[in-house]
Parts: structure tokens; C-alpha cells; sequence
């Protein structure tokens, strides 16, 4: 693989990776030292790449290793995340969620609720919902196993349904037939 | 008709990856049918909440200033 080649399709993928920076981060000067140093090492390491198909969910393993290791560091604590519950029961979904709601609710209201799930569980989702990754490759991006990834992405949802319904009930959000 | 799948398997299908018995399944059940339109509902919401976030023309011209050395 010749290195413009990996450059360009590598810098292709710069709005996406930086948006995913700042989901992890929340403070863009963090984002853009995180994506500097991803591309850094991906630019450094570009030969270890066999697939230029998969050049996307190369740099966001990266980017999440990266990251993983600043939070390492700044917590000087052995593991990264705090699993609360990884196989709890609380993936369940609230009985009465009205789907309909959601559309009444404004999308700022909703970027915070997302905002604040458990790190883990909103990097599963968005990787999914957002960037529009499979379940297999949240895993190798992850470096996680591919049943935590399935438990993660639906305990999010359940999650999101919780909080989604709770904050129509609060706002006294009702459906426009109703 | 089979028993429902569980609220894990059907995020699964949601996303495509779900097995061939939940899929026929979820074809006959309204149930299920309700349940996956209310996993949807959030699916989208999660992809739509998400403002475009778009790098910054300074760190564009560091990568690639890094690029040419």
C-alpha cells in the first residue's frame, strides 16, 4: 500500500474521527490532541494495515486506544471503565415508552441525555448509531468481546428509553393526537 | 407461534444482526413488531442528536504539514 494512497483515504476519514474525539473528550483542545496523536501513529504505522477497506475502523481502534490510555493516565487506575452492572438486568426496557415522544423532544435535550450514559455504554451506541459500525467491528475497536458489545448497545437503548420517557413525562410532552 | 425473543435479540435485528429464527419470528409477532419500532425510534434519535462535528482547518493543516515531512 503506498503511503498517499493510506494519507488521503486516512484524511477522508478526519471529520468523522474528530466528531468521535469529541463524543469521547467533550472538550474539543482534548479532541483535537487525541485525533493528532491518531493520526500520528497511523501515519507512523500505516504498513501494519492489510486492508485499506478497513483503514475507518483502524484509526477509531486507535483512537479509542489512545484515548483509553490518556484516561489510564489521568486516573492512574489499572482499567479504564467502571462497569456498572455489565451483566445486570438492567437492559430491560421500560413497559410504557412511547416512541412517538421522541420527536417532540428537541435534539439538544437528547444529545445531553445520550451525553450522560455510562461512557461505555454511549461509545457502543454511537459507534453504532452514529458512525455505523457492525457489531464485529465495535468489537476489534473496542478490543472487546463481541457479546459485550451486543449487551452494551442494548442496555444503552433500554437506558435511553428510561431517561427519554422521564424527561417527556417531566416537560409534560404528549403525543399531538393525544 | 415460538416464544418472544428477548429484548437483546431484538436490538439485534435492529442493527442487522440477529438470526434467522428471531427475524421469522418477529414477522408474525406484533409484539415484537411494537417493541422493534420503539428500538428504531431511539436508533434514529441517536443518529440524528449527534451535531456534525467537523474538524478544525488548523488541525487539518498540521496533519498534513506532518504528512509531507
Amino acid at each position: 500500500m503506498l503511503y498517499d494512497e493510506f494519507a488521503e483515504i486516512a484524511l477522508g476519514y478526519l471529520n468523522q474521527v474528530c466528531a468521535a474525539a469529541r463524543r469521547l473528550t467533550r472538550e474539543p483542545a482534548d479532541a483535537d490532541d487525541l485525533v493528532q496523536e491518531t493520526y500520528h501513529l497511523a501515519f507512523e504505522h500505516y504498513g501494519e494495515l492489510r486492508n485499506l477497506a478497513h483503514c475507518r475502523a483502524w484509526l477509531y481502534r486507535i483512537l479509542h486506544h489512545r484515548a483509553a490510555s490518556r484516561l489510564r493516565r489521568r486516573r492512574c487506575a489499572p482499567q479504564l471503565l467502571s462497569i456498572d452492572g455489565e451483566n445486570g438486568d438492567e437492559s430491560l426496557p421500560p413497559a410504557h415508552f412511547d416512541a412517538e415522544l421522541i420527536e417532540r423532544i428537541a435534539l439538544r435535550e437528547i444529545r445531553s441525555i445520550i451525553d450522560a450514559l455510562p461512557v461505555e455504554l454511549r461509545t457502543a451506541v454511537t459507534l453504532c448509531d452514529v458512525d455505523g459500525f457492525s457489531y464485529a467491528e465495535i468489537a476489534e475497536i473496542l478490543e472487546c468481546p463481541l457479546g459485550t458489545v451486543r449487551s452494551r448497545i442494548a442496555r444503552a437503548r433500554a437506558k435511553l428509553m428510561v431517561k427519554l420517557q422521564a424527561h417527556a413525562e417531566e416537560c409534560g410532552i404528549r403525543r399531538m393526537s393525544a | 407461534m415460538s416464544s418472544c425473543p428477548k429484548f437483546e435479540q431484538l436490538n439485534e435485528l435492529v442493527d442487522g444482526a440477529c438470526d434467522t429464527s428471531v427475524r421469522r419470528h418477529f414477522d408474525r409477532c406484533p409484539a415484537c413488531k411494537r417493541e422493534v419500532r420503539r428500538l428504531l425510534a431511539v436508533k434514529v434519535a441517536v443518529g440524528m442528536a449527534d451535531a456534525g462535528v467537523f474538524s478544525s482547518p488548523a488541525l487539518r493543516r498540521a496533519l498534513v504539514a506532518r504528512l509531507r515531512r
